[in-house]
């Protein structure tokens, strides 16, 4: 009697440290993977990632092997100018962090933040485009251009092609906070902003190798 | 059998803990990214070689994007096992295809 008592109890307490630990690991996730759409959706946009990445991979192998490649035009070390490249990267990363800033209001259901952190996030990679517009235009005037040299058709191809890239999640973003502009935070609108989120930090991802091996390579080798 | 939020906000304390990191995250990176230019700007007119200051800012840019995908992607947070899987992946495909190219256009 006393025994069967005492094995009660034991089982009694380690179905409860059971249901402790269970409840631990069942916590509800975060918004954006609350519904099954939205968890499809990051995981289709992880593997878009996947794939672009291959893409960037070989712009940037082709630029690495046609470099040198100049016909006798300027070369990296005569175009690129530091100070430049310098601010167009504080902006890009810049604009990272704000986008994880969104992203945390988000989560906390807040909108009106997040649309705020949004917009910034917006302003700093219309600011970058512009820079790089102002870059590209001044190249063309010292006789850099896309069909000067392989090294011009290959520089072009990687820095316009993350340029295009950043264009295009200006206007990905945009559309975001034009549609969503009298909604609220809801699992429906979550997945939205952090697939758009997750594009952005790859674009800056991408962006961390280009002025790496593009400009300050450029101006060593 | 008790019914599953379908999610939780974060709360006040969590939400300051993931602030601070984001943040501390930004400030490393910009602070990589001065190293890097520096490096560029003074270490070769100090007379470092060529050789070791490429793979200095080659090794910063790696550190600098796994801040970006572990922190700001969110890739070191639970159920990311198939995101972690693509990005592996894709990392891979990368190393092999520019490795490749840049050997094939040495010895050509």
């Amino acid at each position: 009697m006393g025994l069967t008592t005492e094995t009660g109890r034991i089982g009694a307490a380690v179905r409860a440290a059971g249901r402790i630990e269970s409840a631990a690991h069942d916590k509800a996730p975060s918004i954006e993977l609350a519904t099954q759409e939205g968890r499809n959706k990051l995981i289709g946009v992880w593997l878009f990632i996947a794939a672009e990445s291959v893409l960037f991979a070989s712009f940037f192998a082709v630029y690495l092997a046609l470099r040198h490649s100049t016909m006798s035009g300027p070369t990296t070390k005569e175009l690129f100018e530091l100070p430049l490249v310098f601010a167009a990267t504080a902006l890009l990363l810049t604009s990272s962090f704000t986008s994880v800033m969104a992203v945390l209001n988000m989560r906390q259901l807040k909108a009106g933040p997040m649309k705020m952190w949004l917009a910034l996030t917006g302003l700093l990679g219309l600011a970058f485009l512009l820079l790089e517009i102002y870059e590209f235009n001044h190249y063309v005037h010292m006789k850099h251009t896309f069909v000067s040299s392989a090294f011009g058709t290959s520089f072009y191809s990687l820095v316009g092609f993350h340029g295009a890239h950043v264009t295009f999640g200006l206007l990905w973003l945009f559309a975001l906070l034009v549609r969503n502009a009298r909604r609220g935070v809801t699992p429906y609108i979550a997945p939205k902003v952090y697939a758009f989120s997750l594009y952005w930090h790859f674009v800056d991802l991408v962006w961390v190798f280009i002025f790496t091996v593009v400009y300050l390579m450029g101006k060593v080798a | 059998m008790s019914t599953q939020p379908l999610y939780t906000p974060p709360g006040e304390r969590e939400t300051r803990r993931d602030r601070l990191h984001h943040t501390i995250a930004f400030a490393v990176s910009i602070f990589l990214t001065i190293l890097s230019f520096g490096a560029i700007v003074y270490a070769i007119e100090q007379g470092a070689s060529v050789g070791f200051v490429v793979a200095f800012i080659v090794g910063l840019a790696v550190v600098q994007s796994a801040f970006q995908a572990y922190i700001w992607m969110h890739l070191k947070d639970e159920g990311h096992t198939m995101p972690q899987l693509f990005f592996y992946i894709g990392v891979f495909v990368t190393a092999v295809t520019v490795v490749g190219v840049v050997l094939m256009s040495w010895w050509h």
